[in-house]
């Protein structure tokens, strides 16, 4: 019994030894949307995402969950009205992002598909990623573009200023 | 040359209303984000009532706010005509003090007294003001409107407007009295007869204004020509500019070329500079610049610092002057606002055969608005 033990230990951490796992911690994502007719840039942030990148035989997957909310434009009643009426965190409180199998290159950007879950949709977004590498370190930044309505949220609109439905998404962060 | 500043905040006592530039801070690099008019000031849209409600008030709940943040108190609020019809208006007064080394003296000056609506319609926007106007030292009061004009949107980038109204040029402040402001008769009090294009992207804006002074009162003699803005926002709290102006006065004309940044550098801080260069053709050669700092202590309270310096030259006068201010501009609940500054100037001047003489003299105001 405990030759089989210590072989299934021995070939479990062989297996395991084939992915690297990091685990990020510090990130940041930051949105960027429009408001008409001022052209007023609105700019989101959140330093509470986390989660992992996993590497295996050369591609990776990831998983990351970030509370809907963390973020803030630097205005009260810009946030209230983001949370409360856009985001409507208390129904959907959490959004998370998931990819598998994308072969990346170290320092070089890449185009990927993932899978965003964010105000109670699931669907897929496209965008790009770029990694650096060094001392089993992790770095990388991600850029996406989203459709408000692809995610049931209609642009919003308040007092005559109406946001654009498409909004500029930036994920940067490493692992520890 | 800013020795005759206050002077000139009596004669040319009454003025339009504000645009906050420190509105950059929250991401408001673009004027009309809360104000009708594309270059700021005068009457708000209904975000920039919101806006201020929240953002420019010390007390009151945020219900209160919202209520009180309306055109008189919510007059307008819930009826089918507020879609349509964007009203406001100012009263507004400043006592000043000037201390200088030959008197000191003290006034009191009612600066505006004016209501303001704007009329939307589709792609079309009517904007007039209309006001009572006590001139310099005059005891008799005259009617006047600041501003008239008709705006056309083509999409949400491109706009024409014709009328009365200010030509844009540098940061629109509410501080109308600096060196490059009235000093290079630019701005509030210089509102002229005008026709302007502009474009207005997500970073990019260009303003092209043709100035045709004022064919009504031609006894005032204001530029006739162009202005020319160039604007760059790399970021939603951060704004370059390029200026040009050329104008034409009966005997006279003139080149200006101006630089101007404004930047909200965190939550609280902000900061703007403008630099002019004029050219006259009467031989004037000298710079203004005008630099700002300013603070949020609290939510509706912000403490600042200017610093101002401008130069003539021309073959008979030689002069430079230096201004530093601090203040307090205080917004206690909605529709009110309260500015207390004071200014160290100093004036330094050589004319003819004279010698050079320099003067120093201190400069304090308060000034009360009230905003409908």
């Amino acid at each position: 019994m405990m030759k089989t033990i210590l072989l299934f230990t021995v070939l479990f951490n062989a297996s395991f030894s084939l992915a690297d796992v990091y685990h990020c911690k510090e990130n940041k994502v930051d949105f960027y949307a429009v408001g008409v007719p001022s052209m007023l840039k609105i700019h989101g942030e959140s330093s509470e995402l986390s989660g992992d990148i996993t590497e295996a035989k050369g591609t990776y997957s990831g998983e990351f969950i970030i509370p809907m909310n963390s973020f803030t434009s630097k205005m009260k009643l810009r946030d209230s009205h983001l949370k409360d009426k856009v985001f409507e965190v208390e129904k959907f409180p959490q959004a998370k992002l998931s990819f598998k199998g994308v072969a990346l290159k170290e320092a070089t950007s890449v185009p990927f598909t993932g899978t965003l879950k964010f105000h109670g949709v699931e669907k897929a977004v496209k965008g790009d990623v770029t990694i650096t590498i060094a001392d089993k370190k992790i770095k990388y930044t991600t850029h996406c573009e989203l459709l408000l309505t692809d995610f049931g949220i209609a642009p919003p609109e308040f007092a005559g200023m109406k946001i654009n439905n498409e909004v500029k998404v930036e994920v940067t962060g490493s692992s520890l | 040359m800013k020795k005759l500043l206050p002077l000139l905040l009596v004669l040319f006592a009454p003025i339009t209303v504000f645009a906050y530039p420190e509105m950059a801070k929250y991401g408001y690099v673009n004027c009309n984000s809360c104000h009708v008019s594309l270059n700021g000031g005068g009457i708000l849209n209904d975000y920039g009532r919101q806006i201020a409600g929240q953002e420019l008030a010390i007390w009151g709940s945020k219900d209160e706010k919202d209520q009180e943040s309306q055109f008189a108190y919510g007059l307008l609020s819930g009826t089918s005509v507020q879609k349509w019809l964007k009203m406001g208006g100012d009263v507004r007064s400043v006592y000043y003090y000037q201390n200088t080394a030959a008197f000191t003296s003290g006034q009191a000056v009612l600066m505006q007294a004016d209501l303001e609506a704007a009329i939307i319609h589709d792609h079309f926007t009517i904007v007039g003001s209309g006001g009572a106007t006590q001139p310099g030292f005059a005891r008799t009061v005259q009617a006047i409107s600041r501003k008239h004009y008709l705006q056309y949107e083509f999409s949400d980038t491109i706009r024409l407007r014709v009328g009365k109204f200010i030509p844009s040029y540098g940061i629109l402040t509410p501080d109308h009295m600096t060196l490059t402001k009235s000093a290079l008769e630019l701005g509030y009090n210089y509102e002229s007869y005008n026709a302007e294009a502009s474009y207005l992207s997500e970073r990019f804006s260009l303003l092209a204004t043709g100035v045709f002074g004022r064919p009504d009162q031609t006894i005032l003699d204001q530029d006739q020509g162009f202005a020319i803005q160039a604007a760059f926002a790399p970021t939603e709290q951060v704004k370059f500019g390029l200026n040009t102006w050329y104008g034409k006065k009966k005997y006279s004309s003139r080149w200006l070329y101006g630089a101007f940044a404004m930047a909200g550098i965190t939550e609280k801080l902000f900061a703007s500079t403008e630099i002019d260069l004029k050219s006259y053709s009467a031989g004037d050669h000298g710079i203004a610049t005008t630099q700002r700092l300013s603070y949020e202590l609290l939510e509706g309270l912000w403490f600042y610092g200017t610093q101002e310096y401008g130069t003539t030259r021309t073959v008979q006068l030689n002069s430079n002057s230096q201004v530093y201010g601090l203040g307090l501009q205080i917004f206690p609940r909605s529709h009110f606002e309260f500015n207390l500054a004071y200014e160290k100037i100093s004036n330094q001047l050589a004319a003819g055969a004279l010698s050079d003489t320099t003067s120093n003299e201190d400069v304090a105001w308060f000034m009360s608005h009230y905003y409908f």
